[in-house]
């Protein structure tokens, strides 16, 4: 579950990319493991740790995707993502230090539209805005 | 005229001529959709007056001079392809209503050339599958044996002579399938040949939009007409990336066709004596058979769902309730979004957005996404590695006979029926799946990959190792 940390600290902006964590990165390994699960902020360290998920808790990917999934659903999604990932192992185990760029077989053109503005009509968009307040939309104050 | 007993080029020539009129047979033709739909569960929606008002511009086109190459030409058009008329429905009861405000490029020169649009096909939900399963609509039987699947609505189309082309979307091989359940001809074209400009595809890589028709010759008919560069899809081949049209198919005792022997042991015991035998009556008419590997059949499966799947989560973000899909009501933001896309996607598109984000995450990344990357350039080069030893490569276009209408279907097992077909996407190359023989009653199709924009010859093969195609005119309901 651990081969990849990723730890961020603003203060300096740097940011590590940890794979197979050994004796170097321990301390900050385990210095995070009780709130490693998914994502730990602390304010007072101001670091940020990201991890996988764990196969057996999509809660997080679920909300990521904007998605409301039922108990039994979601035990389901976790049993068949299971399945899958054992299922892809011997993708995984490839040899795929000569693999190349992926090429197409003509060459493909960047072709660019004209840009054009298009407002369209503005009761059509208000009514998709669930609040509507003196001509502005009205958000969140925090996005997480 | 018997639609089923006749070319695209000599149907359009009847009516240029004047010998039956576009409308007639239009009028017939939606007849035929009628019965059979209730029977087969092809089409989500029929054009209806709709066609008979196109049928009618084609009969003043004819009656002031023009001779449109295909004149009143019944098309069928899966519902993952937008044309402005018919409601635009993706396979997702969310967007039963849809109206695309355009009309997909493939549609459009169709209509150009006097084609007639007669509806849209059944699919899976989002097109996430290749048994129309899932589709809110409920599956679409088999012509041939209506306690099975067809596999894909336009090859079932096709395969009941009600209409004489399908254009359909391609991604791990449900045209191809659905043409080898069907016992009909499907070509998946090379990709960057046909605009996809118009197609609702999950995978962005390889959704690809080809036809289903009853001959090489029909598909020739209607592949000259929607391959070529199209501004809207700047993935389309410019003028001259594209060979000129070949004239005559090299001669079969000319052709090399590879045959990777080892990737017919997945197969079950019936179907690879189909094969075998296949082989055999190729052999006999000239074909020479050189045998080679592909090492990573299996493993390109693999890539292709981890690739298919991560790009299904992106592209089905879109589908927000504001964009796109009904707004449902909600007390916030967040709550909105949620309620909203859980409803326009249904269960195949939850996990498939599920799956795809989940491989796209930290840690998750390199370890799948950019490994099954890694194998697509493999893949992609050992086909094109092939290719050098041999003019075409044999495959099975399926793994298994079409499943039953009841019973479950496990995931994987699902998924694994594209062993054959998914990684020729990856490849790019173009495919066509042609009747093979049958085992029992059921029609078994295999795949002729050929090098890039050989379709030409690809279709000309094909007529000349199976020169008629049964066609059950009402289906076998």
């Amino acid at each position: 579950m651990l081969k990849y940390l990723q730890a961020w600290t603003p203060e300096t902006g740097k940011k590590l990319s940890l794979r197979n964590p050994g004796r170097r990165f321990l301390p900050l390994f385990t210095e995070f493991m009780p709130v490693a699960a998914a994502r730990f902020t602390n304010e007072t360290e101001k670091r940020v740790i990201f991890l996988p998920d764990p196969i057996n808790g999509l809660d997080r990917t679920i909300r990521i995707m904007k998605l409301e999934v039922d108990t039994p659903e979601q035990e389901k999604l976790e049993q068949e993502l299971q399945g899958f990932l054992q299922w892809v192992e011997p993708m995984l185990a490839v040899n795929t230090g000569e693999a190349g760029q992926v090429l197409v077989n003509h060459d493909a053109v960047n072709v660019l539209r004209e840009d054009r503005a298009d407002q369209g009509e503005l009761a059509d968009l208000q009514e998709a805005a669930p609040e509507f307040a003196g001509g502005f939309y009205l958000v969140p104050p925090v996005i997480e | 005229m018997e639609l089923r007993k006749t070319t695209v080029r000599e149907a359009a020539e009847e009516v240029c001529s004047g010998r039956i009129s576009a409308y007639r047979l239009i009028e017939m033709t939606l007849n035929n959709c009628a019965v059979l739909n209730e029977g087969l569960n092809i089409f989500n929606s029929i054009a209806g007056i709709d066609a008979l008002e196109q049928a009618k511009a084609v009969d003043r086109q004819i009656a002031d001079g023009e001779r449109p190459p295909l004149a009143g030409i019944p098309v069928a058009v899966k519902d993952d392809i937008c044309y402005g008329v018919l409601p635009t429905g993706f396979g997702s009861a969310a967007f039963r209503e849809f109206f695309s405000p355009y009309t997909a490029t493939v549609v459009e020169r169709l209509m150009d050339k006097g084609a007639i649009v007669i509806g849209k096909t059944n699919l899976d939900e989002m097109s996430l599958g290749s048994t129309t399963l899932s589709s809110p609509s409920g599956p679409t039987l088999n012509p041939r044996d209506s306690d099975r699947l067809s596999g894909s609505a336009g090859a079932a189309a096709v395969a009941t002579g009600v209409c004489m082309v399908a254009l359909e979307s391609d991604s791990g091989g449900a045209l191809r399938q659905g043409a080898s359940h069907c016992g009909v001809v499907g070509l998946r074209p090379t990709t960057g040949r046909v605009s996809r400009h118009g197609l609702n595809a999950f995978s962005s890589s390889f959704g690809q939009i080809g036809i289903t028709a009853a001959s090489g010759e029909n598909i020739n008919s209607v592949l000259k007409i929607i391959s070529g560069f199209d501004e809207n899809d700047a993935s389309t081949a410019r003028p001259g990336d594209e060979p000129p049209l070949q004239g005559d198919v090299p001669d079969s005792m000319d052709l090399k066709i590879g045959y990777p022997a080892a990737a017919f042991d997945y197969l079950e015991p019936a179907l690879r004596e189909v094969f075998e035998q296949a082989r055999d009556e190729y052999a006999a008419r000239g074909f020479r058979f050189i045998d080679l590997e592909l090492n990573y059949l299996a493993e390109a499966l693999q890539a292709y769902y981890v690739i298919a799947l991560a790009e299904t989560s992106s592209n089905h973000s879109r589908f927000d309730g504001i964009r796109f899909g009904e707004t449902e009501k909600a007390g916030d933001l967040e709550a909105l979004y949620s309620r909203s896309r859980s409803r326009i996607l249904g269960r195949e598109g939850r996990r498939s957005s599920v799956f795809g984000a989940f491989l796209l995450s930290k840690g998750n990344y390199d370890r799948y996404y950019r490994q099954a990357l890694k194998v697509w350039s493999l893949v992609k080069r050992e086909f094109a590695g092939a290719l050098t030893k041999c003019d075409l490569l044999m495959l099975p276009a399926v793994k298994s006979l079409p499943r039953p209408v009841s019973g479950e279907t496990e995931l994987l097992d699902s998924w694994t029926d594209d062993l054959y077909c998914a990684p020729v996407s990856l490849s790019g190359l173009p495919a066509i799946s042609l009747p093979a023989g049958q085992a029992g009653s059921l029609p078994v199709g295999l795949q002729l990959v050929g090098p890039p924009f050989s379709e030409e010859m690809l279709a000309a093969v094909c007529d000349r190792v199976v020169p008629e195609i049964n066609i059950f005119p009402h289906g076998n309901v």
